[in-house]
């Protein structure tokens, strides 16, 4: 089973133990997690420089193959985009693949315009897209960018709501106290249209 | 002041998290940072909600709230990937449980991936 983290960004840092519960939770299947993102060497300074882009890894994955004996993390510091018109990652199980969108920010003003691209790739994929929002609001900006960009192309496959495990510390945006939030506050996923 | 009840709500929830970042900088030993063990074949995750799930994998951290905060914060990322695509997925179709028909044709094989196979 492939999970493709797009945006990776704090997630990327987290201590192993903590991913090590996908494979805990799935234990009689391979997973790889693959974070992409230009921002998914973040706070991994202690792991540069990056390998080098060669013909075998053309991409410049760090790869961790000792996570677990079932789990396998890579990081990819670029857009996803650009690897996916290099058909990289072909071909994809629609069953068995899975994009996840920690608070993308689709629908942010000063994020949206970096989704444009890529979201039509998703939705082309087949494979499911899980996103999360780090409130109400910001989750709902989200599924309204999406319902403007992709009208008609997606499926709807769980409804948005309450993430039942969203982290329960809450944090505080510095710049405005009364903008309190949590990570993944939400949750809702959909793909494309079959 | 008519919004003084939700304003008291914000002040408790500010005061908790500014205490939960002093907790964080203490220098203190975090045994809830200390992750689980495989778990047994014979013993099932249950994945209502934060509570079974920390119980039913062994947590230190269910026994304290503060604790909880800290622990979920790390393992919200991988358990609500887990909990959307597990075979014991707490979102389900029936009615209010969120999961559509097409999610339900969607999450079929990953959840299938995980149905024991004789291993562990």
């Amino acid at each position: 089973m492939r999970i493709f983290v797009l945006g990776a960004r704090a997630e990327s840092s987290l201590p192993r133990e903590a991913w090590r519960e996908l494979a805990h939770l799935f234990p009689t299947t391979n997973l790889h997690v693959i974070m992409i993102g230009p921002e998914s060497m973040a706070n991994r300074d202690d792991e540069f420089p990056l390998p080098p882009r060669t013909a075998s890894n053309p991409w410049g994955m760090v790869v961790e193959d000792d996570v677990w004996p079932t789990m396998k993390m890579s990081t990819i510091v670029d857009y996803y985009h650009t690897i996916h018109k290099t058909g990289y990652f072909t071909p994809y199980d629609p069953y068995f693949d899975c994009f996840v969108l920690f608070h993308p920010g689709l629908g942010h003003p000063a994020s949206s315009h970096e989704w444009e691209e890529t979201l039509p790739m998703l939705l082309e994929t087949k494979i499911p897209i899980l996103c999360t929002g780090y409130t109400r609001f910001d989750m709902q900006r989200d599924i309204d960018w999406v319902n403007k960009t992709a009208t008609g192309e997606f499926d709807l496959l769980l409804e948005p709501g309450e993430n039942l495990f969203r982290s329960l510390k809450w944090d505080l945006n510095d710049l405005d106290p009364q903008d309190v939030s949590c990570g993944n506050w939400g949750v809702w996923a959909f793909r494309g249209k079959r | 002041m008519e919004d003084y009840e939700e304003h008291m709500k914000i002040c408790d929830t500010l005061k908790e998290i500014n205490e939960d970042e002093h907790d964080l900088r203490s220098g203190r030993a975090f045994p809830e940072f200390q992750l689980g063990a495989p778990q047994m074949a014979e013993a099932a995750v249950n994945l209502s909600n934060w509570d079974t799930y920390l119980y039913t994998r062994e947590f230190d951290a269910i026994n304290d709230n503060r604790a909880m905060r800290h622990a979920t914060r790390l393992l919200t990322y991988p358990v609500t990937i887990g909990s959307v695509l597990h075979e014991f997925s707490p979102y389900s179709i029936a009615q209010e449980k969120r999961l559509t028909p097409e999610g339900l044709k969607s999450f079929s094989g990953s959840s299938i991936a995980c149905v024991r196979t004789g291993m562990g």
